[in-house]
């Protein structure tokens, strides 16, 4: 069946809403911001908004607290996406299957997400109170001395680490949950007819055949987790001693109260051709894998 | 492969459409017309106000009187935290909105926020009499280039408030109040220890020696350091190199770093919002906090303390904050005159004294001072606070640094105090501090 020239766009008439929302809400910041990044502000004898070319890069790229903030960002980063996916995978795999009580589980797992970040992070920061905290409480009955959680610069991002992880770990099961249920039953059959056992069909045939569930959960949990920044903002303030300092965090900063926009855009594009980077390279691996 | 390189030039084409814009910039603040009022003759203006106690509870009281004197203007109040206010400011009014039309405004940022063309001049809404009731030191604080900007809303003091049921349990004589015999801070460390209670060995005492109420801000703790003899800033205020590292702050500060992590004697972890509640709820014996608490501690009928003069280093002399709120009006405010009459009801009297009453605050307005000095109430416990707080108001007080950087060189204190107090190292801390602050102020250079 063919279609008349008028008709071949009407498909392109109905992506033009969400086409508008994209760009005015996602990529037009982004241009803006990159704009706003080649200028900077004076404020001797009032302000004064000037072209400074790539000095609020060099400036950005320069600066020891930021580049802290950058690796620490990348250390959240490579350490809270395994500990979320793969904790998502297992309650997943446990729960998958349809069954009696399964959806009962599916919601209690997925219930912290629906708690917005900011009330997760209060709520953990009374757990993690170093005086009488739930969490020193429980460890004092049980004879171990109390935790600095988020007062120490060794334990902050590790805690913090927890908390991302415990509440976003329910949304990520969803998409596993997906990915497996969408995973032919045959082929589990053939396999068990061949001879195959339990992890040789895990490994042969459920791994494989996620491969592209993964990728998204990858890419797009690596993205939420680069702009990390509520628990920070609430809980340390990026302390104790810069360990739990992020990149979002100090481009924030830097806009917000040290009035700086041009060093804080600066800021933003470089985490986003970081993300881009990144993101790139889970491509490449992942895309080489996929069955 | 065509129909792509289309599509993507149009992506871009329209991206840049739109944000070169609202790139434009905004018109003039100065020229922003002012609105006429609503259907009914109402104007109604909003406020931006701080949400932190007393002015959650004792504001509802005043906006309500003042509608009640004033039915065509109706006052929309939106109460955020201290913090949420600087940004939120920095956001708005760095848009130029039109709202909010009045906000509070922390003293040593009068001089940025002039600077960033933020706040509208007020002299014109004022005559000379009306002027004369401010505080003159709290008149400077809300001024610049011999303007006023920001009306002297409130005036500030401390004290070292303490619970007379813990200190009469262990057998601790009750302090005096008067300036001259004011404890060191050596000595509150030694009644601190005393008072730190851990019943059950835990290492998580149930009771702690001492609090320090706004823990980390420079408002509070620049007064330790200054007591050891160093200065807040460097000349000019832009600059704070030799500053922080001077041997003063060092120890100030590695005394600082000691009552939490070596006499362990206060706690470690709670934000400054916190530690409000944790005297009335006698988690611990002594607090150094703010005059104002006095009204809130008096009315807890379970609560009982008392109080003794600020202390001091040994060897250094008496400095106590001061400096609190101003109220301002936003440049870009289409209800200018609305918004001054206002400000004008909460700061000159007879409403600054209504205020005072509900509220508690050492006032920056001289009818006040002569109500508290004229009225018989003022010279019985609790409220003869008063006359200790109007002392220090006259002879140790010493405000926060004036810098068009004040908000840069607060917030990276605040971080440099908050790192210190969980056990950082305290040379390095500084010295990391005053790099930070530096590059920051360059700005203004």
């Amino acid at each position: 069946m063919t279609c008349s020239k008028k008709e071949r766009y009407i498909p392109y008439l109905f992506l033009v809403p969400a086409f508008c929302g994209l760009l005015v809400f996602r990529i037009a910041p982004i241009f803006s911001s990159l704009l706003d990044s080649f200028f900077t502000v004076s404020y001797a004898g009032g302000a004064h908004r000037k072209f400074c070319g790539i000095e609020n890069y060099v400036y950005a790229l320069t600066d020891p607290i930021f580049v802290r903030s950058l690796k620490n960002t990348l250390v959240f980063t490579l350490v809270v996406n395994p500990v979320e996916i793969i904790w998502a995978f297992i309650l997943a795999l446990m729960v998958y299957r349809p069954g009696k009580g399964m959806g009962v589980f599916r919601t209690i797992f997925f219930v912290p997400f629906t708690i917005s970040l900011a009330i997760t992070s209060t709520i953990w920061g009374i757990i993690y109170n170093p005086n009488g905290g739930f969490l020193n409480s429980i460890l004092s009955i049980i004879h171990i001395g109390p935790m600095a959680f988020l007062t120490s610069p060794k334990e902050a991002l590790g805690s913090i680490v927890f908390l991302v992880s415990w509440r976003c770990v329910g949304y990520w099961m969803i998409f596993l949950i997906s990915g497996l249920q969408n995973i032919s039953r045959s082929l589990y059959e053939s396999a068990w007819i061949d001879g195959a056992r339990a992890h040789q069909s895990f490994w042969y045939i459920t791994i494989p055949m996620m491969v592209r569930t993964f990728l998204f959960v990858i890419v797009a949990d690596t993205c939420q987790n680069f702009l990390m920044f509520t628990p920070m903002y609430i809980l340390t303030q990026g302390g104790p001693e810069q360990s739990t300092n992020v990149a979002m965090y100090e481009a924030y900063k830097n806009v917000f109260i040290y009035a700086d926009r041009g060093i804080g855009n600066a800021m933003v594009i470089t985490m986003i051709v970081m993300i881009l980077i990144v993101v790139g390279l889970e491509f490449k691996f992942l895309r080489s894998k996929e069955a | 492969m065509k129909k792509a390189l289309y599509f993507i030039a149009i992506v871009l084409l329209a991206s840049f459409t739109l944000f070169a814009s609202g790139a434009q910039e905004a018109a003039p603040a100065e020229a922003a017309p002012q609105a006429a009022p609503a259907a009914g003759g109402v104007t109604e203006i909003t406020f931006l106000c701080n949400s932190v106690k007393p002015y959650d509870t004792a504001m509802p009281v005043m906006v309500e009187a003042f509608e009640k004197a004033n039915p065509d203007i109706k006052v929309k109040v939106e109460y955020l935290p201290t913090k949420s206010i600087y940004e939120v400011v920095e956001v708005k009014l760095g848009a130029k909105e039109a709202t909010p039309d009045v906000l509070f405004v922390d003293a040593p940022l009068v001089a940025a926020y002039v600077n960033k063309g933020y706040l509208a001049p007020l002299d014109s809404y004022y005559s000379a009499d009306e002027l004369g009731q401010y505080v003159d030191v709290c008149r400077n604080y809300g001024s610049s280039g011999g303007k006023l900007y920001a009306a002297p809303f409130v005036n500030s003091s401390q004290v070292l408030y303490y619970n007379t049921r813990i200190f009469d349990e262990l057998g601790i004589p009750r302090l005096s109040k008067d300036p001259k015999d004011r404890l060191t801070w050596e000595q509150v460390v030694e009644i601190a220890k005393k008072c730190t209670i851990d019943k059950d060995g835990d290492g998580n005492p149930e009771v702690f020696g001492l609090g320090i109420a706004q823990i980390s801000r420079p408002y509070q703790m620049l007064a330790i350091p200054e007591s050891a003899g160093g200065q807040p800033i460097g000349e000019g205020g832009l600059t704070v190199s030799g500053v922080l590292t001077d041997e003063s702050w060092v120890k100030a500060c590695q005394f600082i770093q000691d009552l939490f992590n070596t006499y362990k004697v206060a706690p470690k972890g709670v934000s400054a919002s916190d530690m409000l509640a944790y005297f009335p709820s006698e988690k611990i014996a002594m607090l150094i906090g703010p005059d104002y608490n006095h009204l809130a501690y008096s009315k807890n009928a379970d609560l009982k303390w008392d109080y003794a003069p600020y202390p001091y280093f040994e060897g250094g002399k008496p400095v106590t904050p001061t400096g609190s709120w101003c109220l301002g009006i936003n440049t870009a405010s289409k209800n200018k005159d609305a918004a001054s009459k206002f400000i004008k009801f909460l700061t000159l009297y007879p409403g600054c004294i209504d205020w005072f009453q509900i509220d508690g605050h050492l006032p920056a307005n001289k009818k006040t001072l002569e109500f508290v000095a004229s009225n018989d109430k003022y010279t019985k416990w609790p409220f003869d606070i008063f006359a200790l707080i109007d002392y220090e108001s006259k002879n140790t007080a010493v405000a926060r640094p004036l810098t068009p950087g004040y908000l840069e060189y607060e917030s990276l204190l605040t971080t440099a105090f908050e790192d210190i107090r969980n056990g950082s190292d305290v040379k390095t801390t500084l010295q990391n501090a005053e790099v930070q602050i530096d590059r920051t102020l360059r700005k203004y250079k």
